[in-house]
């Protein structure tokens, strides 16, 4: 029993891979990797969304059982699960609600924190959305102080700005059925993937001085902007390294799996460091010499055009002149030097390659760009399981076990508790 | 204290590509003042590098084990393949500058192809990059032109500094029986002087500096365009040289008269002179350089010294005007800061993408369009446009399959 609460699972389901990553988690301990498991997708997910259900399900079995055999442990077995949900449905929006201190001692408690925090998580909304993660960024008293903790602070009114991140309904279920088919029977904590690579390769003093933290994977790319522990802005452009590959492909008469080996191969890294002028490629009718050049200015054109577009929505929300620590640069796009180059190039700040970090050594083989939103997932439920745990002797949190619907988190913050984010 | 000067001052590279460019730098060679200036002639055409003056150091046949010598008959692609190939050898040449000046003649095949593949290197070998290109005479017809302003197209993202000359402003100051052969001469002549203004402008900097930042600065604010004007005088053309020198500096025929400093928003202006160079002169003809501008711009001044001018004095005047309508594809390009106006840029395309977009695909079947592996994935559209088409496509650049 006590080892079943210390067992966490973070689960990837991507356009180029499914994965399974076990942890344990103890209060005194760190965060240990103790199973892993990866298969392919197969083509099952497109632009990070589930196209083929059947083939995924196929795909993520594989991907447990590999994970339970290297852990000696059933998954099912897991306090918490978590799920990275990505995809060009997801939208957030920036929430804020007031609400007027009534308590005698205008002492600020726990409720009216929590009550703030639902009345700026209901609205916004459609009704075929569900809200995945919510995230207090700062709280106002009386309109004018900011202050990350308000509790036991004392005011009228108190304000509070929130992240919320949300998607279609349809599509966020897809991920839990997937799940339920393949026999877990609690409810999955979701998370963003972006949010979840947050989790996975920021550091403490980026998130408070401000990142840019772009997640590029194979089908989409994840940015979220974050600034003195709050969040400012995230969302997916569902654009990714399987572009590059089409792009090469159509533009060079290559075939889309010659394209991708090149690019997850670094061949073409190799050539240009090698200084060579060609990349040579076998065809039915001999051998056939490609400019590098060629390859260069669809890569670059593509990132470059990238980098723009997200650039352009994050200067709408006047969001680039806080970001202090420059950009981060994560996921499998990332093992492509020319993207940090580019992202240096277009928002002109400090890049650098984010990848998993502060894991104890049981988790070699995760140590690569490719696995930060799978690593963050884990850190993610990592916390989750912290307030399941700690629910069960506060009273108060109690009424959490009714609602921990997944919205919750004390995302970025230290000592203040979770449930401000949760709705009760 | 002059040595210690030049030993500080970093080296600059002039290339000259293709035909045009070759003469160009051949005229540099010239001239005394270019003595700092690596000068390296790059053509792949081999009798127009031996027709050339240079020693051969100073020339580098480009791509000769596939192209023979013989030149890319004014194809672009094979321009753009022939620098390609010769990268790892062109890195070389350039591995010990720390500033590249690229001037040619647009409108031909080496020139055209070549200039984006050397601002990709200059890029790798974190070297800052000027680019000073002519376009064709009007007389040289249409399609010289469109090509000219293709190359233009393509290399104005990579490009530090860009600036592209139009060699009809020549026929402003040329007299109609003006032989042919003159004329083309003249324009060398006109852009070599302008290459050694901008050289000058950037490196020497030991009285009032101005670097190469400024114009970087001023050129990437905002799409604009840049004139130039060079004006040298010395002390036997008259009483009041630096005078005659800013005379000739307006009347140079590549700045396009005076309106032009007159309606620029920024202007850089360099004086340079020998150690005889006197601060009264200094002081009156910036003064009185600076009643020609609009009040409002932002003025750069420089001025400097150096043994290699003698008795002579040269002003340049770099003036940058903002384009007030600025192009679609370009918008995305610059950095923009107000909110306000990419507000706007949004706005406008969505009604593109709802009644308009297959349309235009329809319309403008230059390339094949299309979504490869996406066929059937949902659309994503950003400003009116498909992403999932690649951007190579959309923005109709064209792409050497090999």
């Amino acid at each position: 029993m006590f080892q079943q609460q210390n067992i966490i699972t973070a689960i990837e389901i991507g356009t180029s891979k499914i994965c399974v990553l076990i942890g344990e988690a103890t209060p005194e301990k760190k965060l240990t990797v103790i199973g892993f498991g990866e298969c392919p997708s197969n083509n099952s997910v497109i632009k990070g969304e589930i196209v083929d259900m059947d083939t995924a399900l196929e795909q993520l079995n594989k991907a447990i059982i590999q994970a339970d055999e290297s852990s000696n442990r059933a998954i099912n077995d897991s306090n918490v699960i978590a799920i990275s949900i990505t995809g060009s449905n997801i939208l957030s929006y920036q929430g804020s609600a007031a609400i007027f201190v009534n308590s005698e001692d205008r002492r600020i408690g726990e409720e009216e924190i929590a009550t703030a925090i639902e009345n700026a998580q209901s609205n916004n909304i459609p009704y075929d959305r569900t809200l995945i993660n919510s995230f207090d960024s700062y709280f106002l008293l009386d309109g004018n102080k900011r202050v990350r903790n308000p509790i036991n602070h004392k005011a009228h009114k108190l304000e509070v700005y929130i992240h919320a991140v949300h998607g279609k309904t349809n599509q966020i279920e897809n991920f839990y059925s997937l799940l339920r088919d393949a026999g877990f029977d609690d409810e999955p904590a979701p998370v963003f993937s972006g949010i979840a690579s947050a989790y996975g390769v920021l550091t403490e003093d980026e998130k408070e001085n401000g990142a840019l933290l772009l997640d590029m994977g194979a089908g989409t790319c994840e940015y979220i902007a974050i600034f003195n522990m709050g969040i400012l802005a995230s969302g997916v452009l569902p654009i990714g390294f399987e572009h590059l590959a089409n792009d090469l492909s159509l533009g060079l008469d290559l075939h889309i799996s010659d394209c991708r080996k090149l690019l997850q191969e670094g061949t073409i890294v190799q050539h240009v460091n090698e200084r060579k002028a060609f990349i040579e490629t076998r065809t039915g009718s001999g051998l056939r010499k490609i400019p590098l050049a060629s390859f260069e200015k669809i890569i670059d054109l593509r990132l470059r055009e990238t980098f723009q577009i997200i650039r352009a929505k994050l200067s709408s929300h006047n969001i680039l002149q806080n970001l202090g620590s420059g950009g981060v640069i994560t996921g499998g796009g990332a093992l492509l030097p020319r993207s940090s180059e580019l992202f240096n190039e277009v928002f002109q700040f400090p890049v650098r390659v984010g990848q998993p970090f502060a894991a104890n050594s049981a988790t070699t083989g995760i140590e690569s760009p490719r696995y930060s939103t799978l690593w963050g997932s884990l850190k993610f439920a990592e916390e989750f399981n912290q307030i399941l745990n700690s629910k069960q002797k506060n009273t108060l949190a109690e009424k959490l076990l009714n609602s921990a619907d997944g919205a919750a988190s004390r995302f970025l913050r230290s000592l203040s508790d979770v449930y401000k984010s949760l709705k009760i | 204290m002059e040595q210690q000067q030049t030993e500080n001052n970093k080296k600059v590279t002039v290339i000259g590509l293709g035909g045009g460019g070759v003469k160009i730098v051949s005229k540099l060679a010239d001239s005394p003042h270019a003595a700092h200036l690596k000068l390296l002639a790059v053509d792949t055409d081999s009798s127009i590098l031996d027709n050339s003056p240079l020693n051969s150091e100073q020339k580098f046949l480009a791509d000769s084990k596939w192209r023979n010598g013989e030149g890319c008959g004014g194809k672009v692609l094979e321009g753009q393949r022939s620098i390609s190939r010769e990268r790892a050898n062109i890195e070389d040449l350039l591995s010990d500058s720390s500033l590249l000046i690229v001037t040619g003649g647009l409108g031909g095949g080496t020139a055209t192809g070549g200039v984006a593949a050397f601002a990709g290197i200059a890029k790798k070998l974190n070297i800052s990059s000027i680019f000073i290109l002519t376009m064709p005479f009007s007389m040289e017809g249409h399609s010289k032109r469109r090509t000219a302003e293709n190359g233009i197209k393509e290399l104005l993202p990579v490009a530090d500094v860009l600036l592209y000359l139009p060699n009809d402003l020549l026929f402003n100051c040329l007299s109609g029986d003006t032989p042919v052969d003159k004329a083309f001469e003249m324009a060398d002549n006109e852009v070599a002087r302008t290459i050694l203004g901008v050289s000058e402008i950037i490196s020497h900097n030991n009285l009032l500096a101005t670097k190469l930042t400024d114009i970087k600065e001023a050129l990437n604010k905002q799409k604009s365009s840049a004139c130039v004007g060079v004006g040298l005088a010395n002390s036997s053309d008259g009483l009041n040289r630096n005078h005659i020198a800013l005379q000739r500096m307006i009347d140079s025929p590549l700045l396009g008269g005076i309106e032009k400093i007159k309606e620029a928003d920024t202007v850089i202006v360099s004086l340079i002179g020998g150690s005889d160079l006197k601060i009264d002169e200094t002081k009156k003809t910036l003064e009185s350089f600076e009643k020609f501008v609009n009040p409002e711009c932002n003025l750069i001044i420089g001025a400097n010294t150096s043994e290699n001018y003698g008795d002579q004095i040269q002003i340049t005047t770099i003036a940058i005007k903002f384009d007030k309508q600025v192009g679609k594809i370009e918008q995305t390009q610059q950095m923009n800061f107000g909110s306000e106006k990419i507000q706007k840029q949004k706005e406008k395309p969505k009604l593109d993408s709802l009644f308009g977009a297959e349309l235009e695909q329809a319309e403008l079947p230059l390339q094949n369009i299309s979504r490869g592996i996406f066929l059937n994935t949902s659309p994503i559209t950003h400003q009116g446009e498909d992403l999932d088409v690649p951007t190579f496509q959309r923005k109709g650049i064209i792409i050497d399959k090999g």
